[in-house]
């Protein structure tokens, strides 16, 4: 049995604003075992990046972790102190964005910024960081090594600046990456084998990979588990071949509808009606009932719970559970 | 570091043309006045025939092309005309003065980096908090001021009825006789601490305190109000972000990874601002009667000097262009993304 | 929602007030002004140099005129004189702004470099001598000024001008067969113009305070007009004394400075996109 490596629990997330307080993340549950990746999917705006931030702690100013527990292997992030969570941060766990190129320090080269991050997490003398800067690079293939550390991030390709990222990220062997949205600002020949080169150092270190994308095709290719994610909250969950074949939440078969495939000979790609709710006044009940075709009454009155609906298998709603 | 390279001298280039521009216009301005050089030249009492030969031999009877090149040859040859007042050399006559204001200007520009640069930092990182809206106000009260009467104020608040600041000049003329400063650079701050002299140089700073406020007055508004909003958009940095995700320490990230980026924007604020001192300078100079440069082209322009006029705009310009021409390069060598 | 965000501000509501307000002082100054005759130079000689008192609020000076009343006649002269300045700088250096920009190549590098020159020059040594050449009068001093100012427009509007001859509105206009000169005019034209019209705002109290200084140094109003800066250079002469002359004129250069540029700051952190969201990104 592979151990659980994070297991997040009921996490709420509250924002401040000039509008009002807007509650991104309304009770967010999942888990992701030692060297699994966990691919968390939903559309713009509905809190997963929020859920990645919560989990290093780097919630912006306006934003306050009001309820949950997040568990990385049996102790409470949420507990620690700030100091703690540091030294976790590139080291034991691993973020990268999405934008390569507005995330790294303009005025340092790039083998800088990566030995800085190799000092701060590994006591290590100036050329033996030097050296595993060099390995970090090896990793993810960039192609001389020696020659790219000597260079500054806008002299680089947008997919040779992520490459850069994945090697900060995983210069101290991490246990987990978090990766948000790795892909979305390469094209799509460096997209595959950006994945095809994390798959391969995740099989070799055992590293569990929580991947945060809007992209349905990247997660077919590379998830072990899904979870869909809707306006704060987690409404379907589990392995990723059962939940592409067989999804059980309304708003995950939308979803998955509107993927245009070849063989189908429809004109017009199915919508999914409406959209995404005002998280300042939530909807009563269930927050994607207002666009559900299914809806029922009780769906209006109360808010599903995410249940077991089979080995694995995760739903949030009414119809479901029953 | 060919990039580099390559901007330097793409740099130099461009500020030749910008000097060749401004000796342009300084000659025109020079020969488009009203009045005739020939006849300043010679006096109020001359006769047609001397004013006619004093036009020869001044060469303004050639056709204007002919004058500008005779005129440049002779600047670059180091020689700038003679003052109509003087009667010294103009080149000369600038050397002379040129320290004073100089100093004056540097004294001021890191009165107003002192206070501005630091609040600037302070304000950007405690935005919308009361230090913030304070200083805010600070800097446009410091660009709202204008310079001549906060001068006078000085004068009028700390010479006169205080008693604690001398009211005008750069020395006492007691010291200027019994104990003389050196003169080895022109800056009395500098040469009198070298050489030892020290009561000269307790005077000299006496001296130099209100008019160098006076004219900090702008500089440091400029500096704080820039320099604000410069650390406000690099605090927001998505790359600082990154370094706090990567789990490097606070202190690291403050003073090393945002503050080289800061140095950008605040070198940049001080070029601007130090431009400004140089003439505003002039201003100051007026009300405190400094001896610089810029006494000497008012006292120029009230008796139409024009060899005066035209050397002082082009060693003014010259000395922005210079700095900026540095600051340029101090940039480029700090931020590569400047090269491109 | 431009006007709700300023007035949350009320730092740059109180400088809108106050800019009213001198408006207002500005243009009834004849009907305010205590001593109306003031502004023609009618001598009191007998009344010179009398200290601020309640008949004379600040004071008289070395005619015998009130000096309220000549603060308040100044007012209409610095107004008028900072908004014809920045009008003149504007019309000079927007156009070549977005000329530049727009066209590119030599004609941009030609029109910078120019402006490069420019700017380079110390402007107040330009001003002066510009002023000095064509002689020493209110008008004069301001059409040296905008001489020195346009270059900064132009650099203003030049870096829009060139981004926004990127965007595809452009190269639909193209492909409709706009002539480049249309293009320049119907579209990229108003689209520069916000902060075109920000920038001038804010650059008002500048340009108050750019003419009075050259007023102090004689180039600019000349005596006996009540102009602030030549006030407090005919206060000098008797500062230590008569010390209200010279000190009220230059409190009301300062507030007029200070509300415009409060005001521009103000309307700069209204209109900025991303300053704009302060709570909640």
């Amino acid at each position: 049995m592979t151990k659980s490596l994070l297991s997040v629990q009921d996490l709420r997330v509250d924002f401040d604003t000039y509008d009002g307080v807007v509650k991104a993340l309304d009770g967010v549950t999942f888990r992701i075992l030692e060297g699994e990746i966990f691919g968390l999917v939903g559309e713009t705006g509905c809190g997963k990046t929020i859920t990645a931030l919560s989990i290093i702690r780097l919630v912006p100013e306006n934003g306050r972790i009001t309820q949950g527990r997040i568990l990385f292997r049996a102790e409470d992030l949420l507990q620690k102190t700030e100091e703690e969570m540091r030294k976790l941060r590139g080291g034991k766990i691993s973020m990268i964005f999405q934008d390569p190129s507005v995330s790294l320090n303009p005025v340092f080269t790039v083998g800088e910024q990566t030995t800085h991050i190799i000092s701060v997490h590994q006591n290590l003398e100036r050329d033996d960081a030097v050296r595993k800067t060099i390995e970090a690079f090896e990793l993810v293939a960039l192609s001389d090594p020696e020659k790219t550390m000597k260079q500054y991030p806008h002299e680089l390709s947008g997919g040779m600046q992520q490459r850069v990222m994945i090697a900060m990220a995983l210069s101290s062997d991490p246990d987990m990456l978090i990766a948000d949205e790795p892909t979305s600002s390469v094209d799509v020949t460096i997209q595959a084998q950006l994945l095809k080169r994390l798959m391969q150092i995740k099989s070799t270190r055992n590293l569990a990979i929580l991947l945060i994308t809007h992209n349905m095709g990247i997660v077919a290719e590379t998830c072990d588990k899904v979870g869909v994610m809707y306006a704060g909250n987690i409404v379907e969950m589990g392995p990723m071949r059962e939940v592409l074949k067989n999804p059980l939440h309304p708003y995950t078969q939308g979803l998955l509808a509107a993927i245009p495939k070849p063989e189908t000979r429809r004109t017009r790609l199915p919508l999914v009606k409406g959209s995404i709710p005002d998280l300042i006044n939530r909807p009563q009940g269930c927050a994607f009932h207002p666009r559900c075709p299914y809806a029922i009454d009780v769906c209006q009155a109360e808010k599903p719970v995410l249940l077991e609906n089979g080995p694995g298998r995760y739903a949030a709603c009414h119809l479901v559970n029953r | 570091m060919v990039d580099l390279k390559r901007y330097i001298v793409k740099r130099f280039l461009q500020t030749l043309i910008i000097v060749l521009g401004i000796s342009f216009i300084t000659f025109f301005l020079s020969r488009v006045a009203p009045s005739d050089p020939a006849a300043l030249w010679v006096g109020i009492h001359a006769r047609a025939e001397q004013i006619q030969r004093a036009r020869v031999e001044l060469g303004l009877d050639q056709p204007l092309y002919v004058q500008y090149f005779i005129y440049m040859g002779d600047l670059l040859q180091g020689s700038w005309g003679t003052s109509y007042r003087t009667r010294q050399p103009v080149l000369k006559d600038l050397m002379f003065y040129m320290p004073a204001s100089m100093e004056l200007a540097v004294i001021g520009q890191i009165i107003a980096s002192v206070v501005g640069l630091p609040l600037g930092v302070i304000a950007a990182s405690k935005k919308n908090t009361k230090i913030d809206h304070a200083s805010r106000i600070l800097a446009i009260a410091g660009v709202s001021l204008p310079v001549f009467w906060i001068g006078l104020l000085l004068q009028i608040i700390f010479s006169r009825t205080l008693g604690i600041f001398p009211i005008e000049g750069r020395l006492d003329t007691t010291i200027q006789m019994t104990m003389p400063i050196q003169r080895i650079t022109g800056f009395f701050l500098f040469d009198s601490l070298v050489t030892g002299n020290f009561v000269a140089f307790f005077d000299a700073l006496r001296h130099i305190i209100l008019p160098a406020i006076a004219l900090s007055s702008y500089s440091m508004g400029l500096s704080l109000r820039m320099t604000r909003s410069s650390m406000i958009e690099i605090l927001r940095e998505k790359y600082l972000k990154t370094a706090r995700a990567f789990g490097l320490p606070e202190n690291t990230i403050r003073f090393k990874y945002a503050l080289k980026n800061a140095i950008v924007p605040t070198l940049m604020v001080m070029g601007i601002s130090f431009s400004w001192s140089l003439t505003g300078a002039f201003l100051v100079e007026v009300i405190f009667n400094w001896p610089g440069l810029g006494t000497y082209v008012w006292r120029a322009i009230l008796a139409v000097d024009y060899p005066v006029i035209v050397g002082v705009s082009i060693i003014a310009s010259l000395i922005i262009v210079i700095i900026n021409l540095i600051l340029d390069l101090v940039q480029a060598w700090i931020d590569p993304r400047v090269r491109l | 929602m431009t006007l709700h965000i300023l007035r949350k501000n009320p730092l740059s509501f109180i400088s809108l007030i106050i800019i009213l307000f001198l408006v207002f002082l500005a243009v009834f100054a004849s009907w305010l002004a205590p001593y109306p005759d003031a502004y023609q130079g009618t001598p009191h000689v007998e009344d010179k140099y009398q200290p601020p008192s309640l008949t004379h609020l600040f004071g008289t000076e070395y005619l015998g005129r009130d000096v309220f009343s000549l603060v308040i006649f100044g007012t209409r002269l610095s107004l008028t004189a900072g908004l014809m300045i920045v009008a003149l700088s504007v019309v000079i250096g927007w156009p070549l702004g977005v000329i530049a920009g727009y066209s590119g190549g030599k004609i941009d590098d030609l029109i910078m470099r120019t402006t490069d020159m420019f700017l380079a020059f110390p402007s107040l040594v330009l001003a002066l001598v510009i002023a000095f050449v064509l002689g020493p009068s209110l008008i004069n001093s301001m059409i040296a000024i905008s001489v020195t100012w346009w270059p900064w427009y132009t650099r203003l509007a030049r870096a829009d001008a060139a981004s926004l001859k990127e965007r595809t509105f452009v190269e639909a206009s193209k492909a409709i067969g706009l002539s480049d000169r249309s293009i320049m005019v119907r579209h990229i034209l108003p689209n520069t113009m916000a902060p075109i019209i920000v920038q001038s705002t804010m650059d008002l109290g500048t340009a108050i305070l750019a003419e009075a200084g050259l007023s102090f140094l004689g180039l600019g109003a000349q005596p006996p007009t009540p102009e602030w800066g030549l006030m407090i250079s005919a206060g000098r002469a008797v500062a230590f004394s008569a010390w209200w002359y010279a000190t009220f004129p230059g409190v009301f250069i300062f507030l007029t400075a200070m509300a415009f540029n409060l005001f521009g700051d103000g309307l700069r952190e209204a209109l900025d996109p991303r300053l704009r969201r302060i709570r909640g990104e």
